[in-house]
């Protein structure tokens, strides 16, 4: 029998209603009504028996933190302010603070609306301690209405008092309830109300285990820090105010300021720029300077000003680094560039265009996060003598100025990589205020180095959680269910086998290739079905997805799902029975050309995983004649043409540096890496990827057909002529044109520009080429407008183009093969991808991933290269190409090592720069050197301990042919 | 506190909605019968802050067509220009037209109509102030209405609406959850003695998976509302009694 159930009881008071006065963006007044109600049922997170059991799974202990501060030996509870969660997270991050802590959420809905990302981190303490979060909005106790002209700071300082009062009346006079405040006139007021309060100051100085966090600790600006004498005697206002934000959004509204993100030059840290659009044409605008810069940091979201036209300058050629700068010289080398610069500009650069300058007028929004690197060492005898607790930082990121830090720790933090987070950046401080987050192990340390790149790289690198590994089934007792075998096409009897590179664990894609007679071939790509495994909304698929892609550094793999997946159960290995993704063609045996295109979930059972070369000898032996020999030849003919039908159509080949291997031949001492080995290309190798590209092609196109709204696809946009500038000038230099006109063009004029005496010419001007191009970047088909335009990939030349072939390390694969599991009618669409907007900012997600994934590898081979260097112990003479003429350096190309040095000019005045035909010549001895010129270069690694950057080992460059002769350390970049 | 975010994200596993509400909770309702004299039959429903009245006139002679076999409804629902928080004229409103349709269909065949030939039964709905959930007190109001009027139903006809929002089924949803970006929401109206759905009424897209859930929340708020509006006829025919 139906019958009807009452109203739950604990929402007392019957539709409380509350009204407010909102503005529209449109500018109209409305007014806002809102019922809410109050409860009696909220828990209070303590063995409690007046409070209803909660299923929550923090509980909060009656003995918490007993015995642990000298200002309450009792036991207490904490409950932090706003303003304490807003600045000293890190405090109540360490472990050293305590474990137990109350939040409420009147305080974390104010956070979340004024600092998302700030939220987020909290939420991820909060899942590591033991932290309850009290519902005191909704509580009947603690709820207060806002009174009229009561600010909302009043207001939610109000809320957390009276919270605070309700739980010393719930659990009585055994245990306290502690505000921590952050600054003593806050505590003024809570006391005055009668509560327990002291300022995190306080609390954490008589704390008994307290020297890590003290350093910790946030100190408000208005606290002088302890400073060097000679920098209190320039005490100044160093920087011009920043305007009010209502100003800004004023004038940016007006077309008087822009709104941009900031990004500081990675060689010249007193340069930066930003990205507008200036009367709908994209404009990028330098900004020089330290006052102009004010205070920005890299990633900011800053509002600039743009400057005069007669102000305008050219984009600066100096490498600047900070290691050349020390405090006292500063101000003296910030005017010296610019003067020189400008000197120059009017000498040679008439023919060069202007780019605006503008300088930062306010800041929108910091983006700050905590930062990597080393504390600057002090002189040790004033360190005998004195105690000084204030030291400067010296951040890893060159992009990134030195922040002022206090610690106590100096000794034991020396020698150690730190991290550092920045406070604030008052007007009067040359330099931004920090504090020390946590140290990440020595200096030099393989380990920590490692670590520091993924950290810097912003990769998620923990371990794989408990919940995610939970996902995972059993890789021993694990085979195909019944279902799934009966449900698949069988291909098990097909001839197929996998090519990979050498030591590949992780085999996403397999091949075969049958005669069908009549001329055609069926080709089949099969591609580890790893969806069967990740299920969306489970904490495996979330993890992969915040993952995104795996990061391959030199000597270490950061796995974007388990191994237990990437290296076993989803890889296609040989003779074992795996689940797959199917591509299958019918191909023209004579013209390569597809018929027909089918796409099916299927069963295979590798008969052969190859390696690259493997596969070239079994093409390559005319004895062999088994099945998979023979589709290997099949492919290798069809692969040919369809690469020739490709390139014909304008597909660019852009070589990077041939990829290197370090061969680590002393296994036990990981430190040593002593043989560099390049990557062998071969015929195989293209073969694969012709047929990847065959089947991306095929999927996106079968995508966009059937969900246009939803497909994810990946695009290269065609670049502007301008970015050619670069390359088209160097070129002209040596007598070569090149034809940006179109893809195809550009592939042609990059094949003509060859020189017989240098045969690197044409791989450093296709290096070039690829520094001229935009990236690709994966979006979602429905948020694109233009498909004709923009779907294209200009480096491949097809019009459309997705990414289906690797699902075990890229989540976007594992997008498309669910999309399209959809498509064939296989399985439901996960309810997040019906939107394409979620779409979309999945993309964005795995493109921003993805670009620091390539960063991050790029950074281990550099790292690499120096342990190299390191480990023969003696410098190393190398051949190398000029690969860049700048003002005060030359960026020299090293192919045996594929690494770029950079050699800087002893003394400017010695070297005259012409930035027209890319030459540099050198005054005392008449040598004219011009870009992709041929050198020597001696390289050899200098121990920087003693100067500016203790620590450091840099990698020492010096021109040995044609000789200059040199006593000044030059950097590697 | 006026966040977009109106349950907690998967990572703050809270249980209250942006109102202090639990996902399951429907908003307090208060009914009233016979609240006006002149019309056949009355009442007042309060969902929340979302306020109705209905009125019912008839069975009365046909004005034109009639038909020989039973009495014909005819449904007028209003958003009266004060009910949200601009002012607006909505009498034209395609949505309005859309809901009289569907109430007219819901009454249609819940009133045993074959008892009238030739007559016909005004519900006129007026929705005094709008915080979502509008067609499920609507339907809830003129159910009572019926009821006071005399006119014999089948049941009492109950209804509720249900959405969807951060993986998880809600019960009546207010304005606030209404308006957020892509929020499924769900209306079911039944009888709740023959569990037969009479009306459901979806807009935004729910997922294949996720139907079921929000289907049971909305019958489970069914529920509720049914045991309010019940003791509240029961007091209603006590009050008349005394």
């Amino acid at each position: 029998m139906f019958s009807g159930e009452p109203l739950t009881s604990s929402m007392t008071k019957a539709g409380n209603v509350r009204s407010f006065y909102l503005k529209t963006k449109r500018g109209a007044i409305v007014k806002i009504v809102r019922e809410y109600y109050l409860r009696n049922d909220i828990p209070c997170g303590l063995e409690c028996s007046t409070c209803p059991i909660t299923d929550c799974s923090t509980k909060l202990s009656r003995k918490s933190r007993a015995q642990i501060n000298k200002l309450i030996p009792k036991a207490h509870l904490i409950v932090p302010d706003v303003n304490v969660l807003n600045n000293q997270l890190d405090v109540i991050e360490s472990s050293t603070f305590g474990d137990e802590l109350i939040l409420l959420k009147t305080d974390l809905n104010e956070i979340r609306s004024t600092n998302l990302s700030l939220f987020k981190r909290l939420m991820d303490v909060k899942g590591k301690k033991n932290i309850f979060l009290f519902e005191n909005q909704f509580n009947e106790h603690t709820y207060v209405e806002r009174l009229p002209k009561e600010t909302r700071e009043q207001y939610i300082f109000r809320l957390a008092i009276s919270a605070i009062k309700w739980y010393q009346n719930h659990i009585g006079k055994k245990l306290q309830i502690v505000l921590l405040v952050n600054d003593s006139s806050t505590k003024a007021k809570a006391t005055a109300e009668g509560l327990t309060c002291f300022t995190l100051v306080e609390y954490v100085e008589n704390l008994h285990d307290n020297v890590e966090l003290l350093d910790k600790v946030v100190r408000p600006p208005d606290e002088k820090m302890e400073v060097d004498q000679a920098i209190e005697k320039a005490a100044k206002f160093l920087y011009p105010e920043h305007l009010p934000l209502a100003i800004i959004q004023k004038g940016i509204k007006e077309g008087k300021y822009y709104q941009a993100k900031f990004a500081t030059n990675r060689d010249n840290y007193l340069e930066g720029s930003v990205h507008i659009t200036m009367n709908g044409e994209a404009v990028r605008v330098l900004i020089s300077g330290r006052e102009n810069m004010n205070r920005a940091v890299n990633d900011d979201i800053v509002a600039i000003e743009i400057a005069p036209k007669e102000e305008w300058k050219s984009k600066s050629d100096f490498v600047l680094t900070a290691d050349l700068i020390t405090e006292d010289k500063d101000e003296k080398e910030l005017e010296e560039p610019s003067e020189l610069e400008n000197k120059k500009d009017k000498k040679s650069e008439e023919g060069v265009i202007k780019r605006p300058t503008g300088k930062v007028v306010g800041i929108i929004k910091r983006n700050w996060r905590q930062y990597c690197g080393i504390i600057r060492e002090r002189d040790a005898c004033i360190m005998k003598n004195t105690i000084i607790t204030s030291h400067f930082f010296v951040p890893i990121d060159k992009r990134i100025p030195m922040i002022r830090i206090e610690t106590r720790q100096y000794d034991s933090l020396k020698s150690q990589r730190i991290l550092v987070a920045i406070d604030n950046w008052p007007r009067d401080s040359k330099f931004p205020r920090g504090h020390y987050v946590r140290a990440l192990g020595p200096i030099g340390d393989k380990a920590t180095e490692n670590e520091i790149l993924l950290l810097e790289h912003d990769i998620p690198h923990l371990q794989f959680t408990k919940s995610v590994m939970n996902c995972l089934p059993d890789p021993d007792k694990w085979s195909i269910p019944p279902e799934e075998l009966s449900k698949r096409l069988d291909f098990r009897d097909k001839p197929i086998c996998s090519v990979d590179p050498p030591g590949c664990t992780d085999i996403d894609d397999a091949l075969h290739c049958i005669d069908l007679g009549n001329g055609t071939y069926e080709v089949g790509v099969h591609i580890a079905d790893v969806s069967a495994f990740v299920k969306p909304n489970t904490p495996l698929d979330q993890e992969a997805a915040n993952r995104s892609t795996t990061v391959y550094l030199v000597d270490n793999r950061i796995d974007m799902i388990p191994t237990v997946l990437s290296s076993n159960l989803c890889s296609l290995m040989e003779n074992r029975e795996r689940q797959t993704f199917s591509v299958i063609w019918k191909l023209n045996a004579k013209t390569a050309e597809v018929i027909d295109t089918r796409f099916a979930k299927s069963v295979i059972k590798s008969r052969a995983a190859l390696t690259y070369a493997e596969a070239q000898l079994r093409i390559d032996s005319k004895d062999s004649k088994d099945d998979v020999t023979q589709g290997l030849r099949r492919l290798n003919a069809l692969a040919k043409k369809l690469k020739k039908k490709r390139i014909d159509k304008g597909a660019l080949v852009l070589a990077s540096l041939g990829e290197i291997k370090f061969i680590e031949v002393d296994s036990e001492t990981a430190d040593n890496v002593t043989k560099i080995e390049s990557k062998q290309l071969q015929d195989t190798n293209s073969m694969v990827e012709e047929f990847m590209l065959l089947a991306n092609i095929s999927v996106a196109e079968k995508l966009y057909q059937e969900v246009p709204q939803l497909a994810l696809l990946r695009h290269h946009p065609k670049p502007s002529a301008a970015n050619f500038d670069e390359l088209v000038q160097a070129c002209k230099s040596h007598g070569f044109d090149i034809d940006v006109q179109d893809g195809k063009s550009l592939a042609k004029s990059l094949d003509g520009a060859k020189d017989p005496k240098n045969s690197y010419l044409n791989l450093m001007i296709r290096m070039i080429t690829t520094r001229c191009m935009t990236q690709a970047q994966y979006f979602c088909s429905g948020k694109m407008a233009d498909p004709e335009n923009n779907f294209l990939h200009f480096g491949l030349a097809t019009p459309i183009y997705t990414h289906f072939t690797s699902p075990i390390r890229r989540y976007a694969d594992l997008i498309v093969h669910r999309l399209l599991s959809h498509v064939i009618g296989d399985t439901n669409l996960d309810p997040v991808l019906t939107s394409s907007e979620k779409i979309q900012t999945l993309c964005e997600n795995i493109n921003y991933r993805h670009h620091q994934a390539q960063l991050a590898s790029r950074a281990s081979i550099k790292l690499h290269t120096l342990i190299y260097i390191k480990s023969v112990k003696k410098p190393l003479t190398e051949e190398g190409y000029i690969l860049f003429v700048r003002k005060n350096a030359l960026q020299i190309l090293v192919p045996r090592l594929a690494f770029e040095a950079t050699y800087f000019f002893e003394s400017l005045t010695d070297w005259e720069y012409d930035g027209l035909t890319c030459t540099v010549k050198y005054l005392k001895k008449d040598i004219t050197l011009r870009q992709f010129d041929p050198v020597k270069i001696k390289l050899s690694l200098i121990d920087k301990s003693t100067e500016f950057r203790k620590g450091v080992e840099v990698i020492d460059v010096q021109l040995i042919k044609p000789l200059i002769e040199s006593n000044v350390k030059a950097i590697s970049t | 506190m006026e966040s977009r975010i109106l349950l907690e994200s998967t990572s703050v596993k809270t249980p209250f909605r942006i109102d202090g509400r639990k996902p399951h909770e429907v908003r307090s309702l208060t009914c009233r019968l016979g609240v006006f004299q002149q019309a056949d039959g009355s009442s007042y429903v309060k969902l929340g802050n979302t306020q109705v009245l209905a009125t019912v006139y008839g069975p009365h002679d046909t004005r034109g067509k009639s038909n020989p076999e039973k009495s014909i409804i005819n449904c007028k629902f209003r958003l009266s220009t004060f009910s949200k928080s601009t002012r607006r004229n909505l009498h034209r409103d395609i949505r309005s037209i859309e809901i009289s349709n569907n109430l007219t269909q819901v009454f249609d065949s819940a009133i045993l109509t074959e008892l009238y030939p030739h007559s016909q039964i005004d519900i006129y709905l007026e929705v005094v102030q709008s915080d979502g959930s509008d067609y499920a007190a609507c339907i809830n109001a003129a159910s009572l209405a019926i009821i006071d009027a005399g006119i014999p139903i089948k049941d009492v006809v109950c209804a509720c609406s249900a959405g969807f929002i951060d993986n998880q089924p809600i019960t009546d949803i207010n304005a606030v959850e209404e308006s957020s970006n892509g929020t499924p929401i769900l209306t079911i109206g039944m009888l709740p003695k023959d569990k037969q759905i009479l009306s459901m009424e979806s807009s935004g897209g729910i997922h294949l998976d996720n139907l079921n859930d929000v289907m049971d929340a909305a019958i489970e708020g069914c529920k509720s509302v049914l045991f309010i509006m019940k003791q509240t006829i029961l007091n209603h025919i006590q009050e008349l009694k005394d």
